[in-house]
């Protein structure tokens, strides 16, 4: 895994459900990237997720880095977008040559 | 088929009730998530990346019609509507609730079906030939074998907490159709001198570390086969790694003891655990052999179907592509293809599981099978009722007539689901089927498998072309594995190379391609046999042409 | 000092005592290979002890210990789940000793109640050997 620069979001999975999460600005587990609260302090973001840790709701609880441009909150890494976007739903820019299949 | 016992059904259904308690104990906080984790896995519920995932095992890959249309109920009450056919006959359900699985698992025991042993480090649901107990080259049907092995193995109070996963294979035909030596314990069924024996390989495997299976115990009787199983679990159990879990299978401890080191600590214990399994085992075999019996296939006329043949180039295309052999004259094996082009490989929604198990139910004997290559198997169809199946496959979308070229490529689930993955594979099989769908009939057999991960549930190392999709440096890189190959003279790909960007693949892939297609004697020539005339160094250059040249 | 609750053959917890008094304790590592666990066989009591619920290897010396005759007492020391009691049972041992602070979590109703529906497998007409208590 790539190494973990700020800003940054916490991020974990629903127990009951499954399903992905983030920390609000309000301390809530919210289901939208786009929600979440963007901490530019590593340390701060550390001690929060350790404060909202709880087994009994979340499990794996994580940070991920977001990029730094203002606006919508996007992850940074393939995997942090694919976990936010669901399968099928990351899609790179179309391979060079589409459509001519220069075999033969 | 074999059908549940009243002893069968009173275990599923406890184990329903033990994991109902378990994930009550977990939410209670009795259990911790690293206690319960285990407990979970072994009921085959992971958490992936997105949602739980249930992996439901399929025995030996043999599912009735009336489970199968159980397994669309499921999809469709508990989950998306879809399943995902795995490369290990197993299906699984991408998106299950953890609170719903007791109720999943008790729906499962219903229809006379488990979780168990899909996951965990415990020995993992038996796979064999899809075309059991059909195939004209078989010794013997495998399967109930398998399922001596599947109960022998299910709850052994010794070996749920292994250093490792443990996965068992069996094949019976000369062609060998399960990976056998790609598998911890590969069991080959062989007429010995006194009835069916089994050569014991061991220590096969993919993953981190792809390693061939050795030949250890040669003819071993069918009476000495569980007590061999368990001696050889007891040997790893004891001695397999436990501080790094990709040193723990049995390959490394195998190959750290060496062949004559292991048989030797093997046959050291063997006597005492011979003495433990009495009659009742053997008789317990005895009445498996009869639950397998293949249904009684009568004469049917086959005009109708050369007619059909020979009138129609589609269906004709799709039997020459799709339609195996059977030992009975007049019948065959229909491989249905889950590898539409541009489809998830190995993806079925719960309106063609339905239509497979119309099928099975019209036309099938009742019995479908899962393909280690993610397909669906109708083992038992006279021909002339595959004109009918074809037109019903044609409905729904699932008479693709590829199986054995590019399109019918095997893909693990990679990082559209898997929290392991390192790349994604779904994609990448979607746009190579795509991008050569006009080319495959052209470029003949061809095995392409991919794995999202160094774990290689794609199987990779055994493809003519493997592809690993791993992360470099944050962006998703694709390296090629050449020469590849399942069977009995199994071997382990050779890495070409530096990796590809996803775009860069599919143009090395062209140039690959188009090298075969010169340097290949004929077009009776297939594409494993050129590589393996010429070597990979030709290849190699070929997929790295235009990065040279730049 | 650390306390451990010992936990007999049918969940029920009896004994506490101090783990230094439990005498003779052999980590499961210095046992597992064959020609280690076949010098305890004429043993009165073996003391395992194990890190982790997760390490299996208790299973497989407890069957091999009792499959080679070993008539003696096996005690497990370790935080074992209750879901694992029947498997111990299965193994031959005779007993577990789990941390207080386990005890708590696991508490004696749950191994009761994994105890008190029998062990239901495939394997029980394995002609399993007995433990101490029941031999």
């Amino acid at each position: 895994m790539a190494r973990l620069d700020a800003p940054a979001v916490v991020t974990a999975n629903c127990l009951l459900a499954g399903h992905v999460l983030y920390l609000s600005e309000t301390q809530e587990w919210v289901t939208q990237l786009s929600a979440a609260h963007r901490f530019d302090c590593l340390e701060a973001a550390k001690v929060m997720a350790a404060k909202v840790n709880d087994p009994s709701r979340v499990i794996g609880v994580e940070l991920v880095g977001v990029s730094t441009s203002p606006g919508e909150t996007v992850a940074r890494h393939y995997r942090e977008a694919i976990r936010a976007n669901g399968p099928g739903a990351y899609v790179f820019a179309p391979p060079i040559g589409e459509g001519d299949v220069s075999v033969q | 088929m074999y059908r549940y016992s009243e002893i069968d059904r009173s275990f599923v259904k406890e184990r329903v009730c033990q994991y109902r308690d378990q994930v009550s104990r977990r939410l209670s906080g009795a259990l911790t998530e690293d206690e319960f984790k285990p407990l979970r896995l072994m009921n085959g519920v992971y958490l992936q990346l997105h949602a739980y995932m249930l992996r439901v095992a399929i025995p030996y890959g043999t599912l009735s019609a009336h489970q199968m249309r159980g397994l669309a109920n499921i999809s469709e009450r508990w989950d998306k509507g879809y399943g995902h056919l795995t490369t290990r006959q197993n299906i699984q359900f991408n998106w299950p609730k953890l609170v719903d699985t007791p109720d999943i698992l008790n729906a499962l025991a219903e229809l006379d079906m488990h979780a168990i042993q899909t996951s965990g480090n415990t020995i993992r649901n038996v796979t064999t030939d899809h075309f059991a107990g059909a195939a004209l080259d078989e010794v013997a049907d495998p399967r109930p074998y398998a399922e001596w092995i599947r109960q022998w193995s299910t709850d052994h109070p010794e070996f749920q907490f292994l250093p490792r996963k443990f996965k068992i294979a069996i094949s019976a035909g000369r062609q060998d159709r399960a990976v056998i030596k790609a598998h911890d314990i590969g069991l080959r069924l062989v007429a010995g001198a006194c009835g069916p024996a089994f050569d014991i390989y061991i220590g096969g495997g993919l993953g981190r570390t792809p390693v061939v299976g050795s030949l250890v115990f040669k003819s071993v009787p069918v009476d000495r086969l569980l007590p061999h199983l368990e001696g050889i679990l007891t040997v790893y159990n004891l001695a397999g790694r436990r501080d790094n879990k990709y040193k723990a299978r049995i390959k490394i401890l195998f190959q750290s003891m060496g062949l004559e080191a292991f048989k030797y600590e093997v046959e050291r214990i063997l006597p005492r655990i011979n003495d433990t399994f009495g009659d009742s085992s053997e008789a317990q075999l005895e009445s498996l052999l009869n639950a397998f019996a293949i249904p009684t296939l009568p004469s049917r006329d086959v005009g109708p179907y050369w007619d059909a043949v020979n009138s129609r180039a589609d269906f004709k295309g799709w039997v020459k592509q799709n339609v195996t052999p059977h030992l009975k004259e007049g019948y065959a094996a229909v491989t249905v293809s889950l590898k539409a082009h541009g489809h998830a490989p190995g993806d079925a929604s719960a309106s063609q599981m339905r239509a497979l198990a119309d099928l099975a139910e019209q036309v099938g004997f009742g019995e479908l099978r899962v393909s280690h290559e993610q397909n669906i198997v109708l083992p038992h169809v006279a021909q002339s009722d595959l004109m009918a199946v074809f037109d019903r496959l044609q409905r729904e979308g699932l008479a693709t007539a590829n199986i054995g070229l590019v399109s019918d490529l095997i893909a693990c689930p990679g990082m559209d689901y898997c929290a392991l993955a390192t790349a994604r594979s779904i994609p990448i099989g979607q746009q190579i089927a795509l991008r050569y769908e006009s080319l495959e009939q052209e470029l003949g057999p061809l095995r392409i498998k991919i794995s999202g991960c160094i774990n290689a549930c794609g199987h990779h190392h055994v493809g003519d072309i493997g592809i690993l999709g791993l992360d470099k440096a944050g962006v998703e890189n694709y390296q090629i594995t050449l020469g590849g190959r399942t069977g009995m003279d199994a071997a382990v790909g050779e890495k070409m190379g530096p990796g590809f960007t996803e775009s860069e693949l599919l143009l090395a892939l062209d140039r690959l391609f188009s090298a075969y297609l010169a340097l290949r004697r004929d077009s009776n020539e297939v594409f494993s046999e050129t590589v393996r005339r010429l070597g990979t160094a030709t290849f190699k250059s070929a997929l790295y042409e235009v990065a040279d040249a730049a | 000092m650390s306390r451990l609750i010992c936990v007999d053959q049918d969940g029920r917890f009896a004994t506490r005592s101090a783990v230094d008094s439990l005498s003779g304790t052999l980590h499961v590592s210095a046992v597992a290979p064959q020609e280690q666990w076949v010098e305890l066989l004429d043993q009165p009591v073996v003391r395992l002890k194990v890190d982790a619920f997760s390490d299996g290897r208790v299973f497989s010396i407890g069957r091999q210990l009792r499959l080679n005759g070993f008539r003696g007492r096996l005690e497990v020391i370790g935080d074992l789940l209750p879901d694992q009691l029947p498997m111990a049972v299965a193994a031959g041992i005779d007993v577990v000793w789990i941390s207080l602070e386990h005890a708590d979590r696991c508490d004696e109703s749950q191994w009761r109640q994994k105890r008190g529906k029998a062990r239901f497998g495939y394997q029980q007409s394995a002609n399993r050997p007995l433990s101490a208590s029941t031999a």
